[in-house]
């Protein structure tokens, strides 16, 4: 049964119509990740999913129904976001960021109850952020404060996370590692996520489930194995390439050609 | 538990930061010694003991001069300067830029087109009581503009910044045109005005501006943890259930309602809502409930220091405090940049 999904979705900003009718629906306790070259409308559609962004037609069902019709801080306990370039209060402490979580589960009256104090304290544990909660945000390097970002989005304690591009700008060893994170937290917590990720390599190491974007409209979806094909990536990156099976995770590892393909 | 103490009682919890309040309190104690300085101070010096009796009895002749001529203008003073301060702290919040004061939202502009537009062609049948009314209608008026003309399904910081700045442009142009085409004794008194003047404030000016500050401070209550959250983007902000354009409509109109007081009461002395909140943020970095007090605070001890240079530097002359505001706040504002660019 799935939580979250999208019902003949179009969307677009001013007048441009970014994508067309499109339905999707994506499977509960799973990682899904959307896929699709630059500009493609993925990005966009997961902030449709995520309410930032009204609907010209259709709709985004949360739990059966109309995300834009439920409270936002009702929506804010059961999904959170991050998006791809967030930007932090200045001065913040990776503590107070992270806390800024609590923020669909805090009222006037209580702003850090136990329980607050408790899950803030457990995403520290989680994102090995512990030792660093005093430090300031800006003090932090790029694969540390994205931590701290997933820490908050931990923090927010939902079954549902959207992230949008949460490897981007990381080396490889960091990429890694935020993935691990968000892996160990759907394996652990059973939380759903739903993510945008540029390498395909990754996306079929991680993935449970890829949701293939092309021109505004869904092209295929399924398993790595059913998506990631020669065929459909030429189809939707517009790149020849070879799939082989990878040798010691047993997913498709694309190779991607460019455009001199070797003989 | 790091910098943090949880004070919890029923219900009810905050995360607190020491550290923070301790500056808030000395501060406190700096205002209170500045509030003594100014009472004691002026063309009739009086030491300690004396201003101790002239306190103690409000008929006596000193007691006179404290309590019916250093202390209302001293405390209207304090609050024209905290008003303006909580004011340029949350427009900052609410912006995301550290040059946001109620400048750029066209408020003083707008208040001051409009006290100056009173003065010119009212003040004559009506007498100046009015100015205050006149200028906080002004304020509102220009905010309400600027916030529709920047309206776009939502309106963002940016848009409001550029939409403030065009019609504060325009205000000025306003204000510039009455004050040349007005005979001299409107300009004069029109431009001790703009200047920025808590001249001859008394108790009733005190009580009316302390109700005003009274409501600000009570619609703020609430308001705060949504002021502190403003400087995360929109989509984060959403993201955490924070109802984003209507926290920042309602953030907005405090902040234009309090400058619109202060410059109602205070002149155009606007400067005070750019480096007092600047200042707070200095002393206490972490990004909580402190800070706002703390602005407050800083607003409330630069008009009084300021008010006080004006009546006493250049006595017998009674300077506006506006001047003091600007000829020290700037350089040190600028020390303060160039120290941070170094």
């Amino acid at each position: 049964m799935a939580r979250i999904s999208a019902d003949r979705l179009t969307l677009g900003y001013q007048r441009q119509i970014i994508l067309r009718e499109l339905s999707l629906s994506l499977p509960e306790g799973k990682m899904s990740v959307l896929v699709g070259s630059n500009g493609c409308g993925k990005s966009t559609l997961l902030k449709a999913m995520a309410r930032l962004l009204a609907p010209w037609q259709g709709r985004v069902l949360l739990d059966g129904k109309d995300i834009d019709r439920q409270p936002t801080r009702h929506v804010a306990r059961t999904l959170s976001l991050l998006p791809q370039h967030p930007v932090a209060p200045e001065g913040i402490s990776v503590r107070g960021l992270v806390r800024l979580g609590r923020h669909p589960h805090q009222s006037w009256l209580s702003q850090w109850s136990e329980r607050d104090e408790a899950v803030v304290e457990h995403a520290l544990a989680l994102t090995d952020l512990t030792d660093m909660a005093e430090r300031r945000v800006e003090t932090l390097s790029g694969g540390q404060r994205q931590r701290a970002w997933i820490a908050m989005a931990v923090a927010q304690d939902t079954p549902l996370m959207l992230l949008d591009e949460p490897t981007s700008f990381l080396d490889m060893a960091h990429q890694m590692e935020v993935l691990d994170l968000l892996k160990r937290l759907n394996v652990e917590s059973g939380r759903t996520i739903i993510m945008v990720l540029h390498d395909l390599n990754l996306a079929c190491r991680y993935a449970d489930h890829i949701v293939a974007v092309r021109n505004g409209s869904l092209h295929a979806q399924g398993t790595p194995h059913e998506v990631i094909t020669r065929e459909q990536v030429k189809a939707v990156f517009q790149l020849e390439c070879r799939v082989i099976e990878d040798p010691f995770f047993q997913v498709p590892l694309c190779i991607p050609f460019g455009r001199e393909a070797p003989e | 538990m790091g910098e943090w103490r949880a004070i919890r009682l029923i219900g009810w919890s905050r995360a607190i930061v020491w550290r923070s309040w301790w500056w808030v309190i000395l501060a406190w104690m700096v205002a209170a010694l500045v509030l003594m300085i100014c009472l004691g101070w002026g063309s009739v010096p009086l030491s300690p003991g004396k201003l101790t009796a002239a306190l103690i009895a409000p008929t006596s002749d000193l007691g006179l001069i404290v309590w019916q001529l250093r202390l209302p203008r001293t405390l209207l003073g304090a609050l024209v300067g905290g008003a303006l301060a909580l004011s340029g702290w949350l427009l900052q919040q609410i912006m995301r830029n550290a040059l946001a004061s109620p400048d750029t939202l066209g408020v003083t502009s707008g208040a001051s087109a409009a006290a100056v537009s009173y003065f010119a062609f009212l003040a004559a049948d009506f007498g100046t009581g009015g100015v205050p009314l006149a200028a906080a209608s002004g304020a509102i008026v220009a905010v309400a503009i600027v916030y529709l003309m920047a309206w776009q399904q939502g309106a963002t910081p940016v848009r409001l910044i550029l939409t403030g700045i065009g019609l504060s442009v325009l205000m000025a142009a306003i204000t510039t045109f009455v004050l040349a085409s007005s005979p001299l004794s409107t300009t004069l008194s029109a431009y001790v005005w703009l200047t920025g003047s808590v001249y001859g404030g008394n108790w009733s000016d005190v009580s009316r501006m302390a109700l005003c500050c009274f409501l600000g401070g009570i619609a703020i209550v609430p308001l705060l943890r949504f002021a502190l959250l403003a400087p995360l983007d929109d989509a984060l902000a959403t993201g955490i259930g924070v109802r984003v354009q209507l926290t920042r409509a309602l953030l907005t109109l405090l902040a234009a309602g309090l400058a619109g007081i202060a410059v109602a009461w205070g002149g155009a002395m606007a400067f005070v809502g750019l480096v007092a909140p600047h200042l707070a943020r200095r002393l206490i970095r972490d990004p909580g409930a402190a800070q706002p007090v703390m602005a407050v605070l800083v607003g409330a001890i630069m008009v009084m220091m300021a008010d006080l240079a004006g009546r006493t530097l250049f006595s017998p002359l009674d300077l506006p405090a506006g001047i003091f505001v600007a000829a020290v706040g700037a350089p040190f504002f600028l020390t303060l940049l160039i120290r941070q660019a170094s």
